[in-house]
């Protein structure tokens, strides 16, 4: 009896032993991607320090400023958000960003409900590669395990190498220089808390919204929507959907109403800045990159809007120790500086024009 | 299914959970099912043919059981004389039954491995148009026929000379043929070594499932880590080698002679890792062969398996044989003694090295390499006594350890050539590798600069090097005290916590180090043998 205890002992040690050595390994061992490295910002953050998580695509992470808000508002926000990010993934982004973070409440951009709507023309591989992408940051969790069995159209071996990162990027750690290695052994939070801005700009004119007799989004589509609903619920914590203002399609428009329609009917908290008037005050000929991203200027325009409505609505207010204070306090510094230099960089292509 | 992909962890898992949850006597039958799904898994069409071999050998079996069975009664109360009658009378019997058996199976083989070679080639020195019209012809040849056919060769003969009993139980007899630790790379086992252990009734003993667990991680090491990762290099040269020159080919026919050994070493490791987690011990195909000091103890410490099979169904039968002696008595009344017993000893010698080229596939290179070890192992032969001669005059201490490294090194020079004739694209690529490596020593490269390798990928195969040869000669070492004991033996008998430290580190060092996953080949050199 007492050898057999011993055995299983010893061996559950020794898996955890390598289960740990291995995870440590696969987080080195990704690829330097800023898509990838979203889940070590995160988790880098000191535990139940972030008042609110943004999750979506690159329609997220260029129109928010973390610092911005912090500094306007007093709230704090992190972004879980990467290019192109299949609307299916954020239950399961929730269900993660809860496990270190006591969070308030979560913005989930919407728009990707619409990226869906547009399947057969992201393709199934582009689809699977953004989940490849977001899934290796991850932590191996049952989470994990659940969003890789359910939505990796993969065979079982690349669903294991997924899993376990070191698996499918093992060859990295003997491409890597030592300083790479010992730069992603030193768990930090992000310079500028995930935000990634343009200086650039392009002419845009803000279109307007027309509804088709066509329905494009399918029941399949908007259950998806439902099926963030219930993960709020069920984590028991607030959501805010909203569609970030973007230069939409005839077709991406009429998806448009056909989403807030379905919202409304729902009564989600839900805002889209696409229809109705313009609140946030977006010069469209100077504050967007391209048609479907702000640039730096309607970032700022857009977190302050965001941030004031999000304080006003849901009351938050950052806790920090020292450290952590000290942390954000850093951040916005550095952004300071940054969003300077971009700032006076468009400042000067406006001018130009 | 590769043993080294993940299908094959939880295939090994699953099998052994079964195998020892099932009672003893019906075990046997647990392998049989295992091994058909891990053959079946390569193809339905190659399962078929290799049940179909079986089935017809299995039937001659019986017949020669049944020769075998009535000759022991007959000559239970015969005299002497009349029972080596009848014990002839049988022989003969079964000398049929054994021919026609050995026809069928050799056909397959020839039919799989060298009927594209021959029509080629015939097509080549034949020019009549109607064999010109001929057609190309190349089949597949199904997962590991070269070792099963053997393995079936020497059951037969087995059988006939009557060192066996035919096994009367088919679906015993098939787990024998088809066992899938053994059936696609061998070692070449004898029924009568792994028969009985096979329907023996093994105990779960966590003890033997982590000796064979150690195999296992060992043989993926060698395998993952040091010949996956040369391969890169290595094909990069042999897929072109024209256009390199020079003292590169030395160091592919290193770096090649170290990667075919980690494969199939490794490739072994982990089948009779595997094999040893269901109590079943197969015997050692590979005793670290490049530190034999002459080429007949290279080739006894390499692939033991099919050097002992050459030995016995080849060797002994060709030299023994009537015809064979007949012709020794000309040889040696025509060219004189001396000159005539070399040259008598040495014919059967290259027949068994032109059939080990041929083995590894009807292709000229290899033919040409099978003839070089033969000429290599006769001229040792020949040389043997004027060189312990030439060594006893210039008072050269053998036994010390500078003498026997030197011997060692030559010994591995003569196998890095042999290398590049076996791996050569056509015999004129081997010429170009040999004679560029002698000549042109200008020429130099630069491993990290000028190949896909990169620098940390080359301190890998360093390193895992290293580990390689500091295991090889704790190996060594331990086997020539004649101990009995082993490495895992040492290391068994080590703190629990420090042998799963050894586990853990040999599962990481794989896990980090190894080539597989995606875009990574799969296949083992031996496999396409």
């Amino acid at each position: 009896m007492i050898k057999c205890v011993k055995g299983t002992v010893s061996i559950l040690s020794v898996l955890l032993m390598l289960f740990y050595i291995l995870s440590r390994a696969g987080q080195l061992a990704i690829p330097e991607d800023f898509d990838s490295d979203v889940w070590a910002s995160y988790y880098a953050e000191e535990d139940n320090t972030i008042n609110t998580v943004l999750i979506g695509s690159s329609a997220m992470y260029r129109y928010w400023l973390p610092t911005r808000a912090y500094e306007e508002q007093g709230f704090t926000s992190a972004l879980l958000a990467t290019a192109g990010q299949d609307i299916r993934l954020i239950p399961y982004t929730m269900e993660e960003a809860v496990k270190s973070q006591d969070v308030d409440l979560f913005v989930v951009e919407i728009r990707s409900a619409i990226t869906r709507g547009n399947v057969e023309e992201v393709g199934s591989d582009k689809l699977n590669y953004r989940l490849e992408v977001f899934a290796t940051g991850m932590k191996p969790s049952m989470t994990k395990f659940r969003m890789i069995q359910n939505l990796y159209d993969a065979d079982e071996s690349k669903k294991i190498e997924l899993m376990f990162p070191i698996l499918m990027f093992h060859d990295n750690l003997l491409q890597y220089d030592k300083e790479e290695i010992l730069d992603r052994m030193d768990e930090k939070t992000d310079e500028y808390k995930m935000t990634r801005q343009k200086s650039t700009f392009k002419v845009k004119k803000r279109p307007e919204l027309k509804a088709s007799s066509e329905r494009y989004l399918t029941d399949e589509i908007l259950g998806y929507v439902d099926d963030i609903e219930k993960k709020a619920d069920e984590l028991g914590v607030d959501v805010l959907l909203i569609s970030t203002p973007f230069v939409a399609n005839e077709k991406q428009g009429a998806m448009q109403l056909e989403l807030d329609a379905y919202l409304d009917d729902q009564g989600y908290t839900y805002i889209d800045f696409n229809s109705g008037e313009d609140v946030i005050g977006l010069d469209y000929s100077t504050d967007f990159f391209d048609g479907r991203h702000t640039n730096v200027a309607g970032a700022k325009k857009f977190t302050s809007y965001m941030a004031k409505y999000i304080k006003e609505n849901y009351n938050l207010k950052a806790e920090l120790d020292g450290e952590a204070e000290k942390n954000w306090t850093d951040a916005c510094e550095a952004w300071s500086l940054e969003e300077e230099e971009m700032m006076a960089k468009w400042r000067k292509s406006v001018e130009g024009k | 299914m590769s043993v080294i992909s993940y299908l094959f962890i939880v295939f090994l898992i699953c099998t052994l959970i079964i195998y020892y949850i099932m009672p003893g006597k019906f075990q046997w039958i647990v392998l049989l099912g295992a091994s058909l799904v891990f053959y079946g898994y390569a193809g339905i069409k190659y399962l078929l043919l290799v049940v179909t071999e079986a089935v017809i050998v299995y039937l001659f079996s019986l017949r020669m059981q049944k020769s075998l069975d009535e000759q022991e009664i007959l000559a239970r109360d015969a005299d002497r004389r009349t029972a080596r009658k009848i014990k002839n009378t049988e022989k003969v019997k079964r000398k049929k039954y054994l021919v026609a058996a050995l026809f069928i199976v050799i056909t397959i083989l020839v039919i799989f491995k060298a009927l594209g070679f021959l029509i080629e080639n015939i097509k080549r020195f034949v020019p009549i148009d109607r064999i010109q019209d001929i057609p190309d012809f190349k089949l597949v040849a199904p997962l590991g026929i070269s070792f099963y056919t053997f393995m079936i060769i020497s059951y037969l003969v087995d059988l006939y000379n009557g060192r066996i009993s035919a096994q009367r139980n088919f679906l015993k007899y098939l787990t024998y043929v088809m066992y899938f630790p053994h059936v696609t790379q061998g070692p070449i086992a004898r029924y009568e070594e792994v028969g009985h252990q096979m329907w023996e009734h093994h105990r779960f003993n966590s003890d033997v499932i982590m000796r064979g667990v150690w195999l296992i991680i060992w043989g993926a090491f060698k395998k993952m880590v040091i010949a996956d990762r040369i391969s890169a290099f290595t094909t990069e040269i042999f897929g072109d080698v024209f256009s390199y020159k020079g003292m590169i080919f030395w160091a592919v026919g290193i770096a090649y002679s170290i990667q075919i050994y980690c494969d199939f070493s490794g490739c072994m490791d982990i089948m009779r890792g595997a094999s040893e987690c269901f109590g079943i011990v197969l015997g050692e195909n590979f005793r670290r062969p490049y530190f034999s000091q002459t080429l007949p103890e290279f080739w006894r410490r390499w692939h033991i398996s099919l050097g002992a099979f050459f030995r016995e169904y080849v060797f002994y039968p060709v030299s023994t044989s009537k015809l064979f002696l007949k012709l020794n008595v000309k040889i040696r009344d025509h060219i004189g003694n001396v000159v005539g017993k070399v040259f008598a000893a040495s014919i059967p010698i290259l027949c068994v090295w032109i059939l080990t080229g041929l083995w590894h596939g009807a292709v000229w290179n290899y033919i040409a390499w099978g003839l070089y070890h033969g000429i290599l192992i006769c001229m040792s032969t020949l040389f043997e006594q004027p060189l312990d001669r030439l060594t006893h005059r210039l008072k050269i201490r053998t036994e010390c350890a500078s003498w026997q490294i030197f011997r060692m090194l030559r010994t591995f020079v003569l196998c890095v050539i042999g290398r590049l004739i076996f791996m050569g694209q056509g015999i004129g690529s081997s010429i170009w590798m040999i004679r560029s490596g002698f000549t042109d020593w200008g020429k130099v490269y630069d491993l990290v600069g000028d190949f896909t390798l990169a620098q940390g990928e080359w301190s890998v195969i360093l390193i895992s090097c290293i580990v390689l040869l500091a295991v090889s000669i704790a190996q060594e070492i331990l086997e020539r005290r004649e101990t009995g004991e082993d490495i895992r033996g040492w290391l068994m008998r080590q703190n629990v916590w420090f042998r799963w430290l050894v586990m853990v580190v040999g599962i990481s060092s794989i896990v980090i180090c190894g080539v597989y996953g995606s875009g990574a080949t799969k296949a083992f050199i031996y496999e396409q043998f």
